[in-house]
Formats: structure tokens, C-alpha cells, sequence
């Protein structure tokens, strides 16, 4: 069976109706697989789908921003303030072509909304399992790396750090997401790969 | 325009996005490493254990190196001599990047990435309806991006009082710029800018369906995204977008012949 098909520039009659019918299952298969919630459609792979049917929906939501804060200490009982994970970057005219900076920052920004989502959605009854996650190791070892770079400047050398997601607005946070318990840094392991 | 002119244009835009993604890259290769914040042995426990193995023979470091460089050999490869090849190695390499950080390092420009490998695996597909079909699946979904962006904004009580915008120029990237400082204080302008925005996203399907406003409305889109370089630090959709304009052109001047 042909269909006729129009398409800009040309008329053309050559495809046919099986072709087009199992490009629009496959399409209808891949956009279903990517409305199904988080929780039941998990896995690396489930990234990959949502990253090949784009919902181009930014900037949408205006609410608070989850952000990453860390505080350090020698000793669990002298932890100090909490204090953002990384500052901003500052611009620079070749950010027109390339912006390592901000696409470092964008990438972190990603990992921590991840959590947060995980812990609302995935996690949100079995909170215990959420420790164990990929969004939050990941969000671990930014909090890791932060904590290792907070005991750069000479003073004693930092033994426990913690971290928290706060919510924030234009003011400053506005209410804890996620905090973690208080961990030991074990300088074994962080030497110059966390640098 | 022709659609080989669209098509090799689309492809050498391409290859010159892919570029500065591939320095960007290179600038950040430590913290790929183990033990670093991207630590691959971190999110391959998210596939199962054999499909791990396989990624990590692409994926592990420095492996991922070769593979980020492999993808800029075939985005210019695409650009010199397209086939269906090197169009199937930059639509692997790139999928497999995505894998890398969990569906995307930088949002909606991945995905734009992807929607254009996947139109230049189509385009070199030996049919004659492919290149066509190829730059219409571009041109349509580079017109959705703005129009789909500009009906969620639309919806959003803080985007029609303009106090969103504010707030993301604020809490961006970036620090605000000091010069726009005041600027972001007065709601009447901030309510003035969100309209010009919306204005423009939800008007963006002019561009292909009216051929009179398709250089405008793609002028227009330049600035847009030179603004959001500037103001938020978006530089890889200010490129990866630009990539799509010649399918675009084509497309209109296409549909306005028929």
C-alpha cells in the first residue's frame, strides 16, 4: 500500500503506510516511556529517553532554588557555618565561544536538583535508601571535594564536614531539602584527586 | 537555499559547537578522573552490572577522553564529508556521553545536540525524501523550543509580573551585572522585559510559517541567546542553536514555494 506524502519541496508517493505506522509506534512508545514517573521508570537508561524527547520547558518554574551548602571542622563538635559549595563564576569576554565555569556550575546545580527530586519522589517513603543513591553519592562527593578545598588555606586540617540542600530565594535559603549526617574525611583517599 | 546548502551549513555550525563543547571538556578533564566529582565508578551502578562493563570501556578515564575527542573527528567529519558513518559515530559518541551525565551536562542543549545527530543520520540515509525530512525534524523542533518555553512561562503568575525573570538573572550563574542592578529593582521594566521575552518565544512559529518574518524573528533569536550568554552563562545553546537556523531558512522558503 503507498501513501501520498507532502513535504516541503516535493510530492512525493514513495513511503509507505507500514514505514510511517511503525515510526509513529516507536515515537508513541519512546514519549510514554518518558511521561512514566521517576520511580517506575528508573536506570541510566531512563536518562538517556528523557534526553532523546526533549520538553524544552525552561525557566518554567520560578520557585526557590536548591542549592548545596557545606560546613567543615576539626572535630564533630567544631563544625563551623554552613557556607555555599562553590562561588559563582565571573564572566569573561571568550564565555561567547567557551565556558567551562558555568557549564561546571550548570552540572552541579543538575546533581543537586536531582537529589532533591530522588528524595521527594523515588525516596520520599524509604528515606534510608536514598544514602545509598547515585544523586546523593554524587552530591556526597561534591560536598567532599568542597570540604577538602575548605582546608587548603593552612589551618588545622578538616576531619568531618556535613552538607546540606537549602531552598533558596533571592534573599537566602528558605528551608532545608535534604541534610546529611556528619562524615569523617578520610585523607587517604582524597590527596590530589579531589583537587 | 538548497537543501545540500541547509544541511552542510547545519553540519559545519554543528562541528563548530561541538568544538567549543570538546575544549570545554578538555578544560574540565580532571574532574573526570577517579576520585573526582564525575567519577564514573559512581553512576555506572546505575546500569545493570554487564551493560556497566561494556560502558565502561567508553566511559571509564580516560577512555571518555578518547571518546569526546572521537566525536569532534566525526562532527568534522560530518561537516567535510557527510555519510551515514561518521553521522552514526556522532549520534553513538554522543548518546554515550549523555549516559555519562545521567541524560545531560547542560540541559537543553544536549537534547538539541541529539535532535541534530539524529537529523544528520536521517539526512544521509539513502532515500531521497532525507535530507528534507531531516531539516523539517530540525526546523520543527527548533521552533518548539522557543514556543513550548514560551507557553510554560506564560502559564506562570511570575513571569507575567515579571518578577521570574528578575529572579533568575539573580540567582544565575553568573552575579548580576552591577549595571543592571537597578534595572532588576523596577518591576515596571522587569514586567516590560518578561513580556518581550514571551513575546518573542510565543511568536517564534512565525519564523517558519511566515517567510516575511523568518530573518527577523532569527535575528531576534540571536540576540536572545547572546543575551542569555551574557546575562546567565548559556553559551552552549547560544551555538547549538544557532546550528538549527539553516533548516529553518529552508524549511520556510520551502513551505512558502509550496
Amino acid at each position: 500500500m503507498v501513501a501520498t506524502v507532502t513535504v516541503p519541496g516535493q510530492h512525493v508517493s514513495e513511503l509507505s503506510i507500514a514505514y510511517l505506522g511503525w515510526l509513529l509506534v516507536g515515537l508513541a512508545v519512546v514519549a510514554w516511556l518518558c511521561t512514566r514517573r521517576s520511580r517506575e521508570l528508573s536506570g541510566g537508561l531512563a536518562h538517556l529517553l528523557k534526553a532523546l524527547v526533549p520538553s524544552w520547558k525552561f525557566f518554567d518554574e520560578a520557585g526557590p532554588v536548591p542549592r548545596l551548602f557545606v560546613r567543615t571542622g576539626t572535630s564533630r563538635n567544631t563544625l563551623g557555618p554552613w557556607r555555599p559549595h562553590a562561588p559563582r563564576p565571573c564572566r569573561a569576554w571568550w564565555h561567547l565561544f567557551v565556558n567551562a565555569p558555568v557549564l561546571e556550575h550548570l552540572a552541579d546545580e543538575t546533581t543537586v536538583m536531582r537529589l532533591v527530586d530522588d528524595a521527594t519522589t523515588t525516596f520520599a517513603e524509604n528515606p534510608h535508601a536514598l544514602e545509598r543513591s547515585v544523586s546523593y553519592r554524587l552530591v556526597d562527593r561534591l560536598a567532599r571535594i568542597a570540604a577538602v578545598h575548605d582546608g587548603d588555606d593552612g589551618r588545622e586540617p578538616i576531619a568531618v564536614y556535613q552538607f546540606k540542600i537549602a531552598l533558596c530565594d533571592e534573599i537566602g535559603p528558605v528551608e532545608d531539602a535534604v541534610q546529611s549526617p556528619i562524615y569523617t574525611i578520610e585523607h587517604a583517599h582524597c590527596a590530589e584527586a579531589y583537587r | 537555499m538548497t537543501d545540500t546548502v541547509a544541511l552542510a551549513l547545519t553540519a559545519r555550525l554543528l562541528a563548530l559547537a561541538v568544538l567549543f563543547q570538546t575544549v570545554e571538556y578538555w578544560q574540565m578533564r580532571s574532574r573526570l578522573r577517579p576520585g573526582a566529582k564525575w567519577d564514573w565508578s559512581i553512576g555506572r551502578t546505575e546500569f545493570h552490572p554487564p551493560l556497566a562493563r561494556v560502558l565502561d570501556q567508553f566511559l571509564r578515564w580516560p577512555n571518555v577522553l578518547a571518546l569526546v575527542g572521537l566525536r569532534l573527528v566525526a562532527a568534522i567529519g560530518l561537516a567535510l564529508v557527510p555519510n551515514l558513518f561518521v553521522a552514526l559515530v556522532f549520534l553513538c559518541t554522543t548518546l554515550l556521553l549523555t549516559l555519562r551525565w545521567r541524560g545531560a551536562v547542560n540541559g537543553g542543549s544536549d537534547a538539541m545536540c541529539l535532535v541534530l545527530a539524529t537529523a544528520l543520520v536521517v539526512a544521509t540515509l539513502p532515500h531521497p525524501l532525507a535530507t528534507d525530512v531531516a531539516l523539517c525534524y530540525i526546523a520543527v523542533q527548533s521552533t518548539l523550543s522557543y514556543w513550548v518555553a514560551g507557553v510554560v512561562k506564560l502559564r506562570s503568575v511570575s513571569w507575567r509580573r515579571g518578577t521570574a525573570l528578575s529572579k533568575f538573572v539573580r540567582l544565575g550563574s553568573y552575579p548580576p551585572p552591577t549595571a543592571l542592578l537597578g534595572l532588576l529593582a523596577v518591576p515596571r521594566w522587569m514586567r516590560m522585559l518578561s513580556a518581550l521575552a514571551l513575546t518573542f518565544e510565543l511568536g517564534f512559529p512565525l519564523a517558519l510559517l511566515v517567510p516575511a518574518c523568518t530573518g527577523p524573528m532569527l535575528i531576534a533569536g540571536a540576540v536572545f541567546h547572546l543575551a542569555n550568554t551574557y546575562l546567565l552563562g548559556l553559551t552552549r545553546f547560544l551555538w547549538i542553536w544557532l546550528a538549527t537556523y539553516p533548516a529553518l531558512v529552508y524549511c520556510a522558503s520551502q513551505l512558502a514555494v509550496g
